[in-house]
């Protein structure tokens, strides 16, 4: 049952942090260091609020398990990353990347499947 | 023959075109190229050992932490928690500097080294009880980031 939550809780995590990272990127575009300007980019208040969700799941996560455990599950937010940029900013991702999202799939459930 | 040789050995060195082979000016040059090598080195080092000890506070942080509806007062009022994402943001100012000199995917691979050294501090510091298996993941998934990382495209 609290596999099952970690889980949760670290896909969500790690969702919410690829979309900062989309956010931020979207962001980008209208960002200068007017900062007043900035209160109109709406990009950046969406990075904002998905980094405090992001954060804050992480933090719960950590209460419930070892460090060691739970840092190493936070790199499925490339694969997140990736998926997200292929569907909604139309980058290519090449064999070898595709290999590599597997080889950390692999990995994290590796992690799970076999937690004490 | 000669001249051929020797201009192709000062293409290689991408020096100046003024500097002669060998001069004072040709040997700043590759002084000033290896100082950026080091200093990409220096730097990446920097950035992933701050983020690991960024992780090892906010993993202190959460262990302070009682999970309740004053959650969110309590994650701002917490120092174990604030020292972490101070450290988080140097580790972001460290990976930007060491960006400014090489490519990002030669710097990215270098980020895997997080893994390794957020192991060893959970191992060390924090006592923490890794399993086999774990290890092997963890080796899974830093190939799985060297593999993502390194590619040009």
């Amino acid at each position: 049952m609290e596999t099952l939550l970690i889980l949760i809780l670290i896909i969500a995590c790690t969702i919410a942090g690829a979309l900062t990272s989309l956010f931020m990127k979207k962001a980008s575009k209208e960002f200068n260091l007017n900062i007043f300007k900035q209160i109109k980019n709406k990009y950046l208040y969406g990075a904002a609020i998905m980094y405090i969700i992001g954060t804050v799941t992480y933090i719960y996560a950590l209460t419930l398990d070892n460090l060691s455990l739970i840092y190493p599950l936070t790199s499925l937010t490339y694969i997140w990353v990736y998926l997200l940029s292929h569907n909604i900013l139309k980058e290519k991702i090449s064999l070898r990347k595709w290999i590599g999202m597997s080889l950390i799939i692999v990995g994290i459930i590796l992690i799970i499947a076999l937690k004490p | 023959m000669k001249s051929k040789t020797s201009k192709g050995k000062r293409k290689v060195s991408g020096s100046g075109s003024t500097s002669k082979p060998g001069s004072f000016k040709e040997y700043l040059q590759g002084f000033k190229e290896l100082s950026h090598k080091h200093s990409f080195l220096i730097f990446i080092l920097l950035a992933t050992i701050c983020t690991s000890f960024g992780q090892l506070f906010l993993k202190l942080g959460a262990q302070h932490l009682s999970v309740s509806y004053y959650m969110a007062q309590s994650i701002i009022f917490n120092p174990y928690l604030l020292t972490g994402i101070v450290l988080y943001a140097f580790g972001a100012i460290f990976l930007i500097y060491s960006m400014k000199n090489v490519n990002l995917s030669y710097a990215y691979p270098f980020m895997s080294l997080n893994f390794m050294w957020v192991s060893m501090l959970s191992y060390f510091v924090l006592g923490e009880k890794i399993f086999f298996a774990q290890i092997i993941g963890i080796i899974i998934i830093i190939i799985g980031v060297i593999l993502i990382g390194s590619d040009k495209d």
